[in-house]
């Protein structure tokens, strides 16, 4: 990948039109990673998430919220530390206003717009309140893209909860913010960006190599090891019966 | 811990897990087609009433918010089930029991509910709440089904559904699923209700789940045991489920079933995606099942209820050897006789407990080597018919004389049947039944004009139960 840049840099492109390109090479690239991640945690792992967009919604919400600027590069807890304040903001004010909203029957859409507005609403008055109460200005250059990608968030949410339990919505959002969290850790190591750079095709290869691996396998998930454990741990019933009908052991026994 | 490790790795190829279930099961077996038809409870029915399958009887059809409002509610039966034609695991489906005086309808929870309520509802199933992605949706009334009396005290209010899992034709796999106060009348075990397994030799139940809380015994509301429960019309049920798979094109499916008090089985719903619970409920994994019933060719509805009890039935049959200790046997069974130098020889059998003991026909006795006794016996002369003073007299002679004498007799005995008393020598052979290996001693005989060259009598049966149905 290196002889592409040095051949874009001899054809008149500037340093800094390189450093651009980089990072959206990079940025594309972790695209295809998250969602191997995505496909790993839910074929091999076996945890749910909200629906497919969900995690990589989240993940590149993460970055984008620890990113600086092209020099200053990125602030990984900044990441952590925003994302997982709007998150919760999304999830709780979104349960909030739909369990309030359950009550009055109303037509799904409409349902929904009325849940993001109070999402929004909410986010504005943190911002405000924020800046305002606590001198505190960060919220305030947060990436406007990753405040509307988390805010939609609340229609996965929302149509979770109206099909099933409050409990089930719950694991399933933590599960999700696991593998995106997971997912934002792997590609904000410096090392990892800089292989991606160094290795595009061979990254590109193993990532297909990798999909076709997981696309193909048919072995027990995780989390199905732990849902069937009274089954995968009963003593084979072949020796079961084996015991009992051996007569030399009967007898034995009996004897005894 | 390295026994466990190894037991899980045994197990492990015992259990069905979702993926291996995609990629190996529901892609290669069923057909866009046919899961289009399971998907669509309407379309199911109407291909199922053609094959002369029963179904529960359809009441009306709402397709969109205008014929919604247009349609009659007060015309509805007094009990009635409202239920989303795409709907997903249950979501949705409403029963109505009763009618008050004020015209409200009473659901299972006894909440009451007015003709806008259940518009409400409906409104909500045509937007496609319940829908797989969210798609707009057509409602289906139904009849109530009403529950067998069979199921009175095994379920609270709501009425129990059995689920067959069939593959290739062959019913692979059973749950009955019973309502309880926690799932609110309803039989989702995502709910609370209880899973139970069946034998599918006899459609028995066998063990049980409670929702996701793990393996119970008793009913809770009742305090009753789940197992030892007979599902009835089974034979129905094996039949239909398989008739419905064909005529559906699913290769792999499940199928459910309301049991009407008159009716008898009625089709609800078919699922082109098994669900997995059913193997905690039977304490048994779907994987073997699966690779057993796989490359059979079923060509007949009745072999494949045959394949069906043959193959996976025999859970309360294997219970009953574990608590007794005892092998279950039926009234022929082919069984092994060892020779000199540990030589086998098989033989149809009758297991008779009408008889005392054992005995075997004069040419096996040769074959085993015992030519010898039957030759001695042979130029003792003994006539057939003695009396029972006269038996008695030659028995205890003989048995001074001889049995000290030959190491291979045992014993000489008396045999009383209904042609008189006869003398018959007794030798000691090693018998095998079902893979339990032993010795007892046997009668020799002129068995050759009878149908069975053995008979195996009660004095060797001390190590097995006898069930004249197997």
């Amino acid at each position: 990948m290196k002889i592409l840049f040095e051949i874009l840099a001899e054809r008149g492109l500037s340093a800094y039109e390189i450093l651009l390109l980089q990072k959206s090479f990079t940025l594309l690239i972790t695209l295809t990673i998250v969602t191997t991640i995505s496909g790993f945690f839910r074929y091999i792992v076996g945890l749910k998430s909200l629906n497919l967009y969900s995690p990589i919604i989240l993940t590149f919400a993460f970055f984008e919220l620890g990113y600086i600027d092209l020099y200053e590069g990125s602030d990984f807890l900044r990441g952590i530390k925003f994302g997982l304040f709007l998150f919760f903001i999304v999830f709780i004010t979104s349960t909030l206003i739909y369990g309030s909203l359950k009550k009055i029957g109303m037509h799904y859409i409409p349902k929904i717009t009325i849940v993001i507005t109070c999402v929004v609403l909410t986010i504005i008055l943190a911002i405000i309140l924020t800046t305002l109460a606590f001198n505190k200005t960060g919220l305030v250059y947060l990436d406007i893209f990753s405040i509307i990608m988390i805010t939609t968030l609340a229609d996965s949410i929302v149509s979770t909860l109206a099909r099933k339990t409050f409990k089930y919505t719950f694991t399933v959002s933590m599960q999700t913010l696991l593998t995106a969290l997971l997912s934002y850790a792997l590609i904000s190591i410096d090392k990892v960006q800089e292989i991606i750079i160094d290795y595009f095709f061979i990254i590109i290869f193993i990532i297909l190599i990798l999909n076709l691996y997981i696309g193909k396998f048919i072995g027990l998930r995780v989390t199905e090891f732990l849902r069937f454990k009274d089954l995968l741990l009963v003593e084979t019933s072949k020796n079961a019966k084996k015991n009992i009908t051996d007569p030399k052991k009967q007898e034995k026994s009996t004897g005894a | 811990m390295l026994r466990k490790i190894s037991q899980i790795r045994k197990n492990r190829k015992k259990v069905l897990g979702l993926n291996e279930r995609y990629l190996e099961y529901i892609r290669p077996n069923n057909l866009k087609k046919a899961v289009a038809i399971a998907d669509d409870k309407i379309l199911t029915k109407k291909i199922l009433s053609k094959a002369n399958i029963p179904v529960p009887k359809k009441i009306g059809v709402i397709r969109s918010a205008d014929e919604l409002e247009k349609y009659n509610f007060e015309e509805l039966p007094i009990s009635f089930v409202l239920k989303p034609v795409h709907g997903v695991r249950g979501g949705g489906v409403e029963i109505f029991y009763n009618r008050d005086k004020n015209g409200q309808w009473i659901k299972a929870d006894g909440s009451r509910h007015d003709v806008d309520d259940i518009k409400i509802h409906c409104r909500d199933i045509i937007d496609g709440k319940y829908s797989l992605n969210n798609e707009p949706d057509t409602i289906l009334i139904e009849e109530r089904v009403r529950p067998h009396k069979i199921f009175r005290y095994h379920t609270f209010k709501g009425t129990p559904d059995v689920r067959i899992i069939v593959f290739n034709k062959i019913p692979v796999m059973g749950m009955l699923r019973l309502p309880t106060k926690k799932s609110g009348g309803k039989a989702n075990l995502d709910q609370g209700a209880i899973g139970a397994g069946i034998d599918m030799a006899v459609g028995k139940t066998t063990h049980a789940i409670s929702g996701k809380a793990g393996y119970i015994d008793l009913i809770p509301e009742y305090r009753i045991p789940v197992s030892g429960l007979r599902i009835p019309f089974w034979d129905r049920i094996l039949r239909y489920s398989i008739e419905a798979s064909i005529v559906t094109e699913l290769g792999f499916a499940t199928i459910d079933f309301l049991i009407d008090k008159d009716l008898g089985p009625l089709i609800v719903e078919l699922n082109a995606r098994p669900g997995l619970s059913i193997q905690l409920a039977n304490d048994s994994g779907l994987r073997w099942r699966l690779k057993k019933a796989s490359g059979i060719k079923v060509k007949t509805t009745e072999k494949g209820i045959r394949l069906a009890k043959d193959l996976f039935g025999g859970e309360i049959e294997e219970e009953i050897e574990a608590l007794s200790g005892k092998d279950v046997i039926g009234i022929y069974e082919t069984i092994k006789l060892f020779g000199a130098e540990n030589k086998e020889y098989e033989y149809k059998a009758k297991i008779d407990t009408g008889a005392d003991s054992t005995s075997i026909d004069k040419n096996i006795a040769i074959e085993l080597g015992y030519k010898e006794i039957i030759d001695i016996f042979d130029n003792l002369n003994i006539p057939e018919n003695l009396s029972r003073e006269e038996g008695i007299i030659l028995m205890k002679k003989y048995a001074d004389e001889l049995v000290p004498k030959y190491e291979k007799l045992a014993d000489v005995n008396l045999i009383h049947s209904s042609h008189g008393t006869s003398l018959r020598p007794y030798i000691n052979i090693e018998l095998q039944i079902d893979n339990t290996r032993f010795e007892t001693k046997a009668t020799i005989f002129d068995r050759s004009k009878l149908n069975y060259p053995v008979i195996v009598g009660r004095k060797s049966l001390t190590k097995f139960l006898v069930d004249p149905s197997k």
